[in-house]
């Protein structure tokens, strides 16, 4: 019998965990530890955190549906992996703290035979005093929690700009080396059109603030499209959608600390502003979780395993080179730990070789640029690969994994929200191909041209809506569930 | 990269402490082009399109 333990069981952890039940035969285990107790469709929390959805609409109880599957759940936090075992076992474990209410505090070690770090991003608000939601002076929509606030906090903005109080909103991201741009886009459009809706649009003023060089960055370097016979760009496109809703921009930005209703900037040029706000959602910088790694003997790994930023090192080509000497065989493939064959790290848990938006520094040496997305689909790619690798592993005796799911030879389909409504909503539905741009493939722009798009539309709503309805009943793991792609 | 040129900001905004907007020379959408965007038969065939679009790469990164 064999133990995969999985931890985090957000888009790319569950999806792992799902697909190994399916295809292990009952005599192995799976085991998920993830310390909430449900799951949550991070991408609709746009829509939570502008009041157009509630929470129970993007979340459901797991424990039901891994009881109904026969995978084992443990509601606990993971703080430790021990890859090599410990002194009083030589089978590899992890320790966990419990978090349900009957078992707040308690400590387990959990014995595996394979392990899927899949914990996803440690929310690092601290980066930048001030920001964040608890206790600092900006909302944020990264948990649906969060979100649920922001929405509260919108309804507060728009009762004063009924009073015919003008309001400032300052959206976009809280640190110089943010990612997760296209949430920030999506959250500007979204909170936009609502006060549209609700006829206060003109005495608001929407500021977007992000560590982009330029809009239509995204963390992916922009894209290029080709359209009615010329190639175009996402920051024209981008450019000109800020253009005709009045969205202003700040960009090339790092926020260096925020007080009450003001905020503090440095950009790559050196220049160091101030920005006052009635309205702020900021996403702040994203790291891995405090996860340790303790050797055989008791000693600290930790630093071998993670890199700096707290996310699990993997196959890729970690070597520090410039821009021009990147490749996309740098980015993993297989997501196996370098130094443990049965320990992977997958979603935003792995850590990347590099970012993909060219890095950029300003004159004090502030980085300001993009860190690489790893958004939902490459998410539930890398879980899928990696648990079909695991099945191979236990059941063929394969010594290597035998799936792969690169970045770099894979493409993404994103639908952002650029408002809500059945009728009147719109958003923008892009596919890139591939994620990571591979220019000895595609020389020129990276990407293929024919299979990078972007249009904005009603149709990209409908989209959105119809993915949040297909991924929540995915997730549940209800009939013909294994038939949704990732 | 294109070049980007300041404007004043936009009417009744309120705006005393921002720097230059930057997306001033970027295209703006026609009015017909606004209007397709939430027309509903335009729409509903724009939806097939992205659909089959999505899906073409849905499957190609499944391998
Ligand atoms: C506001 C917002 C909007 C987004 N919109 C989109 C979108 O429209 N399209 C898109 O493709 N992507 C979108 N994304 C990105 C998408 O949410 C991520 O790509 C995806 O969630 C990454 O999956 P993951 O499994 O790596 O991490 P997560 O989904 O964050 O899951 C991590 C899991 O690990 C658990 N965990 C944390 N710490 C521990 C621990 N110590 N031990 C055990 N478990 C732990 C967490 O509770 C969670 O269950 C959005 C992200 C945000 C924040």
């Amino acid at each position: 019998m064999a133990r995969v333990v999985v931890l985090g069981a957000g888009i790319s952890g569950h999806t792992a965990a799902l697909h190994l039940r399916r295809k292990l035969g009952k005599q192995h285990e799976v085991v998920v530890v993830s310390p909430n107790s449900t799951w949550n469709w991070i991408p609709s929390n746009i829509w939570v955190g502008v009041g157009r959805m509630d929470s129970e609409q993007v979340t459901f109880e797991l424990a039901p549906v891994y009881r109904k599957k026969g995978i084992v759940f443990r509601q606990a936090k993971a703080v430790a992996i021990r890859p090599e075992g410990s002194e009083t076992s030589a089978r590899p474990s992890v320790d966990v703290v419990h978090t349900s209410s009957g078992r707040q505090g308690e400590s387990e070690s959990i014995e595996y035979d394979y392990l899927i770090n899949a914990t996803g991003p440690k929310l690092n608000f601290g980066a930048t005093p001030g920001l964040g939601p608890d206790g600092g002076h900006t909302v944020s929509v990264c948990t649906y929690g969060h979100a649920e606030q922001a929405a509260r906090k919108l309804d507060e903005i728009i009762d004063r700009l009924r009073r015919g109080e003008r309001q400032r909103l300052v959206i976009g991201v809280g640190h110089g080396t943010c990612t997760c741009e296209g949430a920030a886009f999506e959250y500007t459009f979204n909170v936009e059109h609502e006060l549209r809706e609700a006829g206060v649009r003109d005495l608001a003023e929407i500021v977007y603030l992000s560590n982009e060089y330029e809009l239509g960055d995204f963390g992916v370097g922009g894209m290029s499209f080709a359209q009615n016979g010329f190639v175009t760009t996402s920051q024209l496109w981008t450019e000109s959608l800020f253009r005709e809703r009045g969205v202003r921009s700040i960009l090339r930005a790092h926020v260096q600390r925020i007080e009450e209703g003001r905020l503090f900037y440095e950009t790559l040029d050196g220049t160091e502003a101030e920005l006052t706000f009635d309205f702020a959602m900021l996403l702040p910088p994203f790291r891995g979780q405090d996860l340790q790694a303790v050797a055989r003997d008791g000693s600290d790994i930790t630093d071998q395993v993670f890199a700096p930023n707290g996310f699990l090192k993997v196959d890729a080509d970690y070597t520090p080179k410039p821009v021009e000497e990147w490749k996309a065989s740098d980015w993993p493939s297989t997501y196996v730990s370098p130094l443990y064959p049965n320990v992977f790290g997958v979603g935003i848990a792995f850590a990347p070789p590099h970012p993909i938006s060219v890095p950029r520094k300003s004159p004090t040496g502030t980085v300001i640029s993009p860190a690489p997305p790893r958004t939902g689909m490459p998410s539930g790619l890398m879980g899928r690969a990696v648990a079909e690798s695991i099945v191979d592993m236990i059941d063929r005796g394969a010594r290597t994994p035998t799936h792969r799911a690169s970045m770099a030879e894979m493409g993404a389909a994103c639908v952002a929200s650029a408002g809500a409504g059945l009728t009147k909503g719109t958003a923008a539905s892009m596919t890139m191909y591939p994620v990571v741009p591979d220019y000895d493939r595609y020389p020129g722009y990276g990407r293929s041209l024919t299979q990078t798009s972007g249009e904005i539309g009603l149709a990209g709503h409908w989209m959105k809506h119809l993915l949040h309805h297909m991924f929540i009943y995915k997730a549940k793991a209800n009939p013909g569930w294994s038939y949704i792609p990732e | 990269m294109t070049e980007n040129k300041a404007t004043a900001p936009p009417e009744g905004t309120g705006v005393t402490d921002l720097p230059p907007e930057l997306a001033s020379t970027a295209p703006m959408p026609t009015q017909r082009t606004v209007r397709l965007r939430t027309n509903l038969p335009y729409q509903a065939v724009r939806f097939g399109a992205v659909s089959l679009r999505m899906m073409r790469m849905v499957l190609k990164s499944h391998g």
